[in-house]
């Protein structure tokens, strides 16, 4: 039996492996760091979304309570409907929350990919196999594959690695070719999505505010006579007039979806820097510190 | 009037905008303190039809809600197979790799193998 001693081949193959190897490397780093903005958009979105029903009921409680005070509990039927109404949103948010989940699913596959320690796992797996090879040949030939064996254990660990890593950058680029359009639609739903809960959440919230702001705010100032507690008066003037948080957030979300929009299109054409990702992800941070301190 | 050529005007994103923002509003007031206080003067019949009216619209508002959000969760979800697919294929390349791996763990086993055999023959 004859063993091939590819040492030349391998040689040959060192400042190729080490060339393509950064420039692949440096690909699926932006896929990676992609798949992870985009997955920390998802969580943010998840969310805000189950934010946004707890906001939709709380407020429908709000208005039951205040007109049982004004003017007495409302009708049964009329109680029904309003339960009714408030379970067919946190339904729809439900689904919702389900597409989100499908758009993290995506993100997280491509995160996996780009993320794989196959290439690394391959490589060794074929340094070890030159070992092995240099060592088999001695016993058949009386002589080593190669003059030095760590070093042909190493190349074998860089070109197997290459070959892999390669492989996975044509897989993902392939499959984001395919996703174009399908991410970029999905991305300007979201945009349409976040502005709707937007909306929504911030009529939902106002109809509190008014009245704290009318209790805390107006009715202390306009009743003169009355002691004002100036810097505690300030503080809740201050409150009743800001953005509440969470429109904030959406309004957050809403921009991060724009940004991650505009990431989308430059990872496609390889044009991705630092700076698109940091724009998503400098939206996203503070949302996801206020949600989990929730 | 428009003639029989001419196209129905469809609803547009924003005329639904501008209506929601306007029973919000019109809601809003309903619910101010100016306006219950003057609601609270009527007699006990009308009073009754007030709460109920306030409450239908408050019914209205989160049913046109969750239909606003239906309408986009329905586009959501015309994309949902592509999303399925590309994940999938993500999955599917994951597991070329892996196996790719695991054929190069084997030849690395078979060689080793030999390699114990070889000093018997």
């Amino acid at each position: 039996m004859r063993i091939r001693r590819p040492t030349v081949g391998w040689l040959a193959l060192a400042p190729l492996a080490l060339a393509a190897a950064c420039a692949s490397t440096g690909t699926l780093s932006r896929f990676d760091a992609f798949a992870q903005a985009g997955s920390a958009y998802a969580k943010a979105v998840d969310a805000l979304l189950q934010q946004a029903a707890q906001i939709q009921v709380d407020a429908s409680s709000e208005k039951l309570l205040s007109t049982r005070d004004d003017f007495g509990p409302v009708s049964r039927a009329d109680f029904e409907k309003q339960d009714q109404a408030d379970r067919a949103f946190i339904h729809e948010i439900t689904l919702l929350r389900r597409q989100a989940k499908l758009l993290a699913d995506y993100f997280s596959a491509l995160d996996a990919l780009a993320t794989s320690d196959q290439p690394q796992a391959f490589g060794a797996s074929l340094a070890a196999t030159a070992g092995s090879l240099d060592a088999l040949s001695q016993q058949l030939r009386g002589r080593p594959l190669a003059k030095s064996v760590q070093a042909a254990q190493v190349l074998a660990a860089d070109v197997g690695s290459l070959v892999v890593r390669r492989a996975e950058s044509r897989a993902l680029q392939h499959e984001l070719e395919q996703r174009k359009a399908t991410i970029a639609r999905v991305l300007q739903l979201h945009v349409a999505l976040l502005g709707a809960v937007r909306d929504q959440v911030e009529a939902n919230l106002e109809f509190a505010r008014n009245r704290d702001y009318e209790q805390q705010v107006e009715d202390p100032y306009l009743t003169t006579g009355a002691p004002l507690d100036e810097n505690g008066w300030k503080q809740s003037r201050f409150k009743g007039l800001e953005p509440p948080d969470p429109v904030q957030q959406l309004d957050a979300a809403q921009s991060a979806a724009r940004e991650l929009q505009t990431a989308w299109a430059k990872l496609l054409t390889h044009e991705l820097g630092p700076g698109d990702l940091q724009a998503v992800t400098g939206e996203l941070t503070p949302i996801l510190a206020a949600l989990d301190n929730l | 009037m428009t003639s029989p050529s001419e196209p129905t005007p469809q609803p547009t994103e924003t005329s639904f905008a501008e209506l929601m923002a306007q029973l919000r509003l019109l809601e809003n007031q309903l619910y101010s303190s100016v306006v219950v206080e003057q609601a609270k003067q009527l007699p006990e019949d009308e009073k009754q039809s007030f709460a109920s009216g306030r409450i239908h619209l408050t019914t209205l508002i989160t049913e046109l809600n969750t239909a606003e959000l239906a309408s986009i969760r329905e586009q959501l979800e015309a994309e949902g197979p592509a999303l399925v697919e590309g994940i999938d294929n993500l999955n599917s390349s994951l597991a070329h790799l892996e196996n790719a791996t695991s054929w190069a763990q084997a030849l690395n086993g078979v060689i080793g193998l030999l390699g114990k055999v070889v000093p018997l023959l």
